[in-house]
């Protein structure tokens, strides 16, 4: 079939776009049946006579037209800039807050009336340190997951860069009676690199998996002559 | 600060057609392309594919509703307008007139809009 390698092509760009699959089938099944009607028009002296497929469109334009499209129907389409860069601020404090309400809990619960520091002392401090981080990296799956189903996939750097910059800012001290607090400042500090490229080069290995993910065949591809 | 500004109507030029070629009648995808080249006089050139997405989009915002319907042989996705896309298509008529009517005012030398001789 003639029609293969732009079909293909098309499907490829919608995915890599992120655009859900139900979403993409339907727009190029609809594209197939209009392609199927300009052949069927025949020779047309007004048109003239381009090819179906340039009349439709590039792949790449319509994955384009397709991708804004989808972003318009829903709030974190519309308004990435809120979506993205400012809610993720409360969702952090939502999320944090829990976190260190159990990890208070659990510092009372295993030093009732110490002085010297005790081994589970220790441990608590140390899954304390990390749950912090495990909730950052919940806050920011939850918006890279939002920003591809609404199409709007580079908007997840600016979340995972807002991540970092609260990584940055607020660090977990350990003290010498393993009391964790949280400290703001910090910054340029030696031990703060690894917090902060972390989240970093997470989002920029999910920007570049969304934006030139493998070049595999798509599954049940028709007619690939 | 944030004034609403006319490209976020600007880009709702091929909805306010959509809507009101829909408006008229139920087609399919292709039939509305058909209908707005005719309509236009072919004055109006784009990439025909670039009507889908709009069409969904309007779909899933309830102005359009679609069903599938058995046409020459063929399963087609015939769209129509809801009573949330008229009302739709009242404001954007309103808005586009305008437009319009500034556009024209400002053409033939109205209030602000004078041609500076030199």
């Amino acid at each position: 079939m003639a029609k293969s390698p732009w079909r293909d092509r098309l499907r490829e760009e919608l995915r890599k776009r992120g655009l859900p699959q139900g979403y993409s089938s339907r727009l190029v099944q609809e594209l197939a049946d209009h392609i199927a009607d300009i052949d069927e028009e025949g020779p047309d002296m007004e048109s003239e006579q381009r090819p179906a497929e340039e009349r439709v469109g590039r792949p790449e334009s319509l994955a384009v037209a397709a991708a804004e499209e989808f972003g318009r129907r829903t709030f974190a389409g519309r308004h990435p800039f809120w979506t993205f860069a400012v809610f993720p601020i409360p969702a952090i404090i939502a999320v944090c807050a829990p976190v260190v309400l159990i990890a208070w809990a659990l510092v009372r619960l295993t030093a009732p009336t110490e002085v010297r520091p005790t081994a589970p002392l220790a441990v608590t401090a140390m899954v304390v340190c990390y749950l912090v981080y495990v909730a950052l990296f919940v806050v920011g799956w939850l918006f890279l997951e939002l920003a591809g189903r609404v199409g709007r996939p580079a908007w997840e750097l600016v979340t995972f860069g807002l991540l970092a910059l609260v990584v940055l800012e607020f660090r977990p001290v350990i003290g010498l009676r393993f009391d964790v607090s949280f400290a703001p400042g910090g910054f340029f500090h030696p031990d703060r690199i690894v917090p902060v490229v972390m989240p970093l080069t997470f989002a920029l290995w999910m920007w570049w998996r969304l934006h030139y993910p493998p070049l595999t065949p798509p599954p049940g591809a028709p007619g690939n002559t | 600060m944030t004034r609403k500004s006319n490209p976020d109507f600007l880009n709702g030029v091929p909805e306010l057609l959509i809507l009101q070629l829909l408006d008229r009648r139920a087609m399919h995808g292709y039939d509305l392309v058909q209908a707005i080249r005719d309509a236009s006089s072919l004055k109006l050139d784009f990439g025909e594919g670039c009507i889908y997405p709009i069409l969904h989009r309007l779909e899933d915002q309830k102005m359009l509703a679609s069903e599938q319907k058995l046409v020459g042989g063929r399963t087609r996705i015939i769209y129509r307008v809801t009573k949330q896309g008229r009302k739709r298509l009242a404001t954007s008529r309103a808005s586009w007139q305008e437009i319009v009517a500034a556009v024209n005012t400002v053409l033939e030398g109205g209030e602000g809009g004078q041609i500076a001789l030199a």
